[in-house]
């Protein structure tokens, strides 16, 4: 059975993929290599882990202002998330995906969920995210 | 949203195919965060001179191609490489090229060419109450914290689009209702000497921004006196552990004069408190080496002020560098020339300092092969060498990093909250 769970829309769109979740907030700029959307940090842990593709589930994000670019940088080569969930919706985070779908024409949906809800999204499980429902629907299985 | 007539020329492409452009991507971004207008923004600081990559740049050409013009006076952040000593800075050709290219787009657009992510230091310092439109973490956090000007933190590529438009939307810390304080932070059993010491400020900086997450706080107990290198790499090492973009420094803040001026009314501030254990417990973190070995001692995080070089001077006072430690300063290309009209350059050059304008001492470290351990004043350059790069890092005082230097191994005083 699966589990839905609900979500507040940021920025439209339906995607799915493999969850990749993490109680650290994650800096863009310097802590992810655009060119295979791994994360680069040492001390994060999710190092040596590939965002791309993923339903990636971590509280806010921090650091550097380079966000968007390196976010365009990776919507632009393809080893972009499928969809972020957050805590807390960055304005600075959005930007990114903004204009991945302004100048790429790509949707990298993004929602926001209540911390009770993060802690449901667990790495490793399968999730369809529609952002225009406000739901995640969680499958162990896959799909 | 609701945009005034002149938001609405530009969005229908009147002024121009660029900022049409600019201004759509500027009001997905307010329609996203259910934003009511646009704010005028008075001046502009942009990221988009430091190349990270072919999406970004042929963003930034394409809006040069288009005729794009600044509507607001925009100083360039730091690039990623020094645009006129690549070679030293180790950059290759075609990072050179690219670097190159967006120098040229950002001439074209009528951009200041100030190539520094400390524009504060270079004279091109916002008014008390100015909403203007900043894209680098340091800047950000000094804009908004010590000189009382509004900014957001304000995201790669939007602020090219902020600087053509001379509009942002209006969300967030250009708000005075979200610039209150819910916390109050309490420096407790602090020595005069800590206080006092320039060391205390960048660990301070990224023990709180570690600390406080996404919460806007009010910090008591820092002496009104302290120079602006300490509130500078106090703004850094917040900015560079943390998400916020705001911190309340009671006495030095110009909103919060008295304490009473910056909290949220709603509610009581909760408070915290710093001990030294905790900034001990912070200097450690920031330590991610182990043994007195050192080949790289790096000034700059964010870019040296005048002073600091001046500092660095009297602190060498003439001894060379050790052989086997590389000693770069990254500065701005104004400050270098302040700093040679005064002879301090040819001296320091001398003792075996080397100087980089432009570029970024974590930038310069990517382009770098064989630097092992940094030693550094700046807890922004520890934590990021080592998150970004895997280059081992101490901190220390200037006074500890020169005699580093001269010694060739990691000197380090004791900091006065280490018991």
């Amino acid at each position: 059975m699966d589990e839905v769970i609900k979500c507040t829309k940021i920025l439209p769109g339906r995607s799915g993929g493999e969850v990749l979740a993490t109680g650290m907030a994650i800096s863009f700029w310097g802590g992810v290599d655009a060119a295979d959307g791994k994360v680069v940090d040492p001390r994060h842990d999710l190092f040596g882990k590939s965002i791309a593709g993923k339903v990636l589930a971590f509280p806010f994000a921090k650091g550097s202002a380079g966000a968007p670019a390196i976010i365009l940088e990776l919507i632009a080569r393809r080893t972009a998330p499928a969809a972020m969930i957050n805590i807390e919706a960055e304005p600075l985070l959005i930007s990114g995906p903004i204009l991945g779908r302004r100048l790429y024409e790509v949707e990298l949906p993004m929602a926001t969920v209540s911390p009770d809800a993060f802690a449901l999204l667990q790495s490793g499980e399968y999730a369809r995210v529609d952002t225009l429902k406000g739901e995640i629907r969680l499958s162990s299985g896959g799909f | 949203m609701h945009l005034t007539n002149y938001e609405k020329e530009m969005l229908s492409g009147a002024h121009g195919e660029a900022p049409r452009l600019a201004m759509e991507i500027l009001a997905s971004l307010g329609e996203a965060l259910g934003v009511e207008r646009m704010i005028p923004v008075t001046q502009v600081q942009t990221d988009t001179g430091f190349y990270e990559g072919d999406a970004g740049l042929e963003f930034v050409e394409k809006l040069a191609d288009m005729g794009a013009r600044v509507a607001v006076p925009t100083t360039l952040n730091a690039a990623a490489v020094d645009l006129e000593r690549g070679g030293a800075y180790g950059a290759s050709d075609a990072l050179m090229k690219k670097s190159k290219r967006l120098e040229c787009a950002h001439q074209k657009m009528g951009a200041i060419p100030t190539w520094t992510c400390a524009p504060y230091q270079d004279g091109l310092t916002p008014r008390f109450g100015d909403a203007i439109a900043a894209s680098e973490s340091n800047a950000i956090m000094y804009a908004n914290s010590v000189i009382g000007a509004r900014t957001n933190r304000v995201g790669d590529l939007m602020d090219i689009c902020a600087a053509i438009t001379g509009r942002f939307p209006e969300y967030g810390l250009y708000l005075a209702e979200n610039r209150r304080a819910r916390i109050r932070v309490r420096l407790n059993n602090f020595s005069e000497e800590s206080l006092h010491s320039s060391l205390f400020y960048p660990v301070l900086g990224y023990y709180l921004g570690a600390r406080l997450g996404t919460q806007i706080a009010a910090v008591e107990g820092i002496p009104p006196n302290i120079g602006v290198d300490s509130l500078k790499d106090l703004c850094a090492a917040l900015a560079s552990s943390g998400p916020v973009a705001l911190i309340h420094l009671t006495g030095i803040t110009p909103e919060a004069q008295t304490s009473e001026m910056c909290f949220d009314k709603r509610a009581a501030p909760e408070d915290i408190a710093v001990s030294p254990q905790d900034l001990a417990e912070a200097e450690d973190h920031l330590r991610t080496t182990s043994t007195d070995a050192l080949d790289w001692v790096a000034f700059g995080c964010p870019h040296f002020s005048l002073h600091e070089c001046v500092r660095v001077g009297q602190l060498l006072n003439g001894r060379s560098v050790s052989g086997n430690v590389a000693l770069t300063v990254f500065t701005s290309r104004r400050i270098l020339k302040w700093i040679e009209e005064m002879g301090l350059a040819h001296e320091l050059r001398s003792c075996g300092v080397q100087f980089f304008t432009d570029g970024c001492l974590l930038a310069y470290l990517q382009n770098q092969s064989g630097l092992k351990v940094m030693m550094s004043n700046s807890a922004k350059a520890a934590n990021y060498v080592y998150s970004q790069s895997g280059c081992l890092a101490a901190i220390g005082s200037l006074a500890d990093c020169v005699a580093s230097a001269v010694a060739g191994k990691i000197i380090k005083r004791r900091s006065p909250w280490m018991k």
